[in-house]
């Protein structure tokens, strides 16, 4: 054993046996304390009792005796203590190995733990972001379906109110008929021809039907400013007040809403037609 | 706790608007109407108080009973009777209010108290006051009155820019017409000028229109309908439809069955004739922003912009005018008419502590046209520039002209497309070229030639010979890009003047900042390293002092061993970035 070897263990041993005698006294003490009441003997008899423990620490421990050169080659091997219960610990060299690859190992744990928990974070944050975009997935499928349903619904609008403009054509031109003469020999030709726009206003209708789209009744019916704009007024004096006398173009209902307005003149005192 | 809701309003002479800021964006809100609901307050035949289209309805029918242009009557002491009450002028703009709030507060699904309303630059404290008064009976408490045409600036953006800015509102609206002269100066918003004419706007145009169609009767049918209310009612529809689709259209047919049992309308009007018929209406507007100018003390050259304002400013002619009178072309890139509630809705928004950006607008940056023959610096000239779809105009956009063969039986005609301003065509971007082989016909045989161009680009083209039906179609993709001045191109073109100097032909390098992988094959990284790259430049602005050198030079060494192809040090480099990071709470 080399010098530097007993010194270091010596060290140890006085070290481990100062640090349980303080212990034991602090803890000899602090009972004192908490009786408050000891008298000052234990003091004394304490303070000898340590004074003879360190007057015996003059002689040597038997392990820091001179060892047999076998003991000593083993210890130069810096193999691992055989007795690891005795007062002397493995040597330092040892320890600070075990330390380094322990620390090691941690570190290697670690960086696994690390990898794991940020594979764990990744997953999470994408199964939230799954989730997150699902949810805005079925945002925008009922959106999508709301606006299909609207964009429908105006499409279907603006067509059949392009086509309202001829279904007005056609009436203003079968309502021609009755101020229409022919000589007697072309009549037949010309109630014909004038059945003929009736049939094709009636198959008109009946196509803006199968749309849920109906005309709103305007001649004769009380004016509706909900259903209905005023374009002018006329007065017949045999006709009641604020009653459409006439339609200029043909209002029209799809389900509960006003598609168009009939555009309509209203009997009013006073302005002769 | 959540923000009290401010909206913006435009109460106007004809119809008014709201306007409220969802997501940071400035929405009209709606109800059937496009937004657009008429200043019109009235008493139906059941006492039913009825305020917007409703009461619009019953106005021919039952004027004792309606109430229309209210604005104009603000701060008077005129008096309505409306069923048994009678009702100031604020009262009855509170009921527009009032029905403009309801409209507001269903759409955003809670109570509204607070609101920014517009009035004209030329109204009076008086007026102001009333305005407020009548925000007050509605239940809005009144934040801010603000003008006209600084929420046209607003909506615009031009309020928030740095630089000191003349600009030019010109507001020709159904029956309205105001021009102001508005100076921008850090944000600020000063009126320096504003006239206009109160009883002047699109309903003339209409009625212009309508005058020449009872003319046309008159002369072709020898029949004076004038005096029969309906079709008088017909027409003007007709005339107003007719107007809208000038804006758009060259030549437009009016055709209207059964006028009278045995008279049927069919004429055709050009754009060149309508314009001779509003020609002196208009001309009186640029009498107006020329009085505008000079009470500003401005001349033109001073204008950084002019913004259109109203329906009637669709109609070309407008355009055409102001650009020639000012040197500038105007921006009709919102729509007209709603761009000044739009401005109240971001100046509501801004109340509410809101930042909004400015409106996102669909505008062609450039202008697109043809050539033709004419006269450019008083001699003729066979280039001429003819603009067809103009800078600043609002996408998608359609615009057509007219064009006369030149010669008896011409067999061709160069149809070229250019991009540009220039009146010379052949200093602008000539991007397409197109023959177009033409049917046996006297000169001067009419040609059409319609542009459609759409917001990704693409720009259609027709050209159409007016008497056979006989057209030529082409379509160009990619227009916006085809400016003629590729920056990379040019580069190039640039930098080989200078051998030696590789500057230009290379873009400047990023400094400043955590190291990023360099583009490129080489610098290719695999994944893991690429993530512990990623979470180190996520993690650096959270480490310490002491940390954060060792990481970018980490960084930098496990960037440059992947460039190098040498794995096995960018991994090990790699792990112990990982180890510090480690250690770095987020």
């Amino acid at each position: 054993m080399s010098p530097g070897n007993i010194a270091a263990k010596t060290g140890a041993w006085f070290h481990r046996a100062v640090i349980l005698r303080l212990l034991n006294l602090i803890h000899t003490a602090s009972g004192r304390a908490l009786r408050n009441r000891l008298d000052m003997e234990w003091k004394t008899r304490a303070l000898a009792d340590f004074s003879d423990w360190l007057d015996g620490l003059d002689q040597v421990p038997p392990e820091f005796l001179p060892q047999d050169p076998a003991d000593q080659s083993e210890t130069d091997n810096r193999s691992v203590p055989k007795d690891t219960g005795s007062l002397d610990g493995p040597d330092l060299y040892t320890l600070l190995t075990e330390f380094i690859s322990l620390k090691k190992q941690v570190q290697i744990q670690t960086r696994e733990q690390s990898r794991n928990l940020q594979g764990l974070k990744d997953f999470n944050t994408f199964a939230g972001e799954g989730r997150q975009i699902l949810d805005d997935l079925a945002r925008q499928v009922s959106r999508m379906g709301a606006m299909k349903d609207k964009l429908r619904e105006e499409t279907t609008a603006d067509i059949l109110q392009a086509f309202l403009d001829i279904r007005d054509s056609l009436a203003r031109g079968t309502a021609a008929r009755t101020r229409v003469t022919a000589p007697f020999v072309r009549q037949k030709k010309m109630h014909a021809l004038l059945d003929g726009y009736q049939i094709a206003l009636n198959k008109f209708d009946q196509a803006l039907l199968r749309l849920e789209t109906t005309p709103i009744p305007a001649t004769g019916q009380p004016f509706d400013p909900d259903t209905m704009t005023a374009v002018d007024t006329c007065h017949v004096p045999d006709m009641p007040q604020g009653v459409v006398t006439q339609e200029i173009s043909g209002g029209f209902m799809r389900r509960d809403k006003v598609l168009r307005h009939a555009r309509v003149v209203v009997n009013t005192p006073g302005k002769e037609n | 706790m959540a923000q009290e809701p401010v909206i913006g309003i435009d109460l106007g002479t004809t119809n008014s608007e709201v306007a409220f800021v969802f997501n940071d964006t400035p929405i009209i809100i709606e109800d059937d109407d496009r937004g657009i609901m008429p200043s019109c307050v009235g008493i139906d035949r059941n006492g039913r108080l009825i305020v917007g289209r409703t009461a619009r309805n019953q106005a021919a029918a039952f004027p004792g009973d309606t109430v229309l242009a209210v604005k104009r009557q603000m701060g008077t002491d005129t008096r309505y009777t409306l069923g048994d009450q009678e009702y100031s002028p604020q009262e009855i703009s509170a009921m527009i209010l009032k029905t403009l709030k309801a409209r507001a507060e269903d759409a955003i699904g809670g109570p509204v108290q607070k609101a920014v309303i517009t009035v004209p630059a030329y109204f009076t404290d008086v007026q102001r006051q009333a305005t407020r008064d009548a925000g007050r009976i509605a239940g809005l408490e009144v934040l801010r009155i603000i003008n006209e045409p600084t929420a046209a600036a607003l909506a615009y953006g031009e309020a928030g820019r740095d630089e000191d800015r003349h600009i030019l509102i010109y507001d020709l609206g159904g029956g309205t017409f105001d021009v102001s002269i508005v100076k921008i100066e850090a944000g600020v918003v000063e009126v320096l000028a504003s006239t206009g004419d109160n009883r002047l706007g699109g309903e003339d145009f209409d009625e212009a229109l309508v005058a020449y169609l009872l003319d046309h009767i008159r002369e072709h049918h020898g029949r004076d309908l004038a005096d029969d209310p309906v079709a008088a009612a017909r027409l003007k529809s007709a005339a107003e439809a007719a107007k809208m689709q000038l804006s758009d259209e060259f030549f437009v047919r009016i055709e209207e069955d059964h006028l009278a049992p045995d008279l049927h309308l069919s004429c055709e009007v050009s754009r060149d004739l309508f314009e001779e018929m509003i020609g002196p209406l208009i001309e009186k507007t640029m009498t107006s922003v020329a009085n505008a100018l000079r009470d500003a003390a401005l001349s033109p050259g001073r204008l950084d912009k002019v913004i259109l304002v109203g329906g009637s400013t669709r109609i070309p002619m407008v355009s055409r005018l102001l650009s020639g009178e000012l040197n500038i072309e105007p921006d009709i890139g919102i729509d007209p008419d709603l761009c000044v509630a739009l401005g109240a809705g971001i100046q509501a928004g801004r109340e509410m502590g809101k930042s909004i950006q400015s409106m996102l607008i669909d505008i062609t940056p450039y202008t697109f046209g043809t050539s033709a023959f004419g006269m450019l610096d008083g001699r003729h000239y066979p280039h001429c520039f003819v603009p067809l779809i103009r800078r600043n105009t609002k996408l998608p956009a359609t615009r057509t002209e007219a064009f006369q063969t030149m010669v008896d039986n011409q067999a061709a005609a160069d149809i070229n497309v250019y991009q540009g301003d220039h009146p010379d065509a052949l200093d602008n971007i000539r991007i397409g070229t197109y023959t177009f082989d033409l049917s046996k016909a006297p000169a001067g045989s009419i040609i059409t030639l319609r542009y459609d161009l759409d917001l990704n680009g693409i720009l259609t083209l027709e050209a159409r010979e007016k008497d056979t039906g006989k057209t030529i179609n082409a379509v160009l993709e990619n227009v916006f890009s085809q400016s003629g001045t590729d920056i990379s191109e040019a580069r190039d073109k640039v930098g080989a003047l200078f051998p030696g100097d590789n500057a230009l032909s290379k873009e400047a390098p990023l400094t400043g900042g955590p190291p990023r992988p360099a583009s490129g094959p080489d610098a290719v990284l695999p994944p893991a390293i690429a993530g512990i790259l990623d979470q180190a430049r996520e993690k650096l602005p959270l480490a310490p002092d002491e940390d954060k050198d060792d990481i970018i030079n980490l960084m930098e060494d496990i960037t440059e061993a992947c460039i190098q192809k040498d794995p096995d040090r960018a991994g090990k480099l790699a792990e112990d970035l990982e180890d510090i990071l480690f250690y770095i709470d987020e």
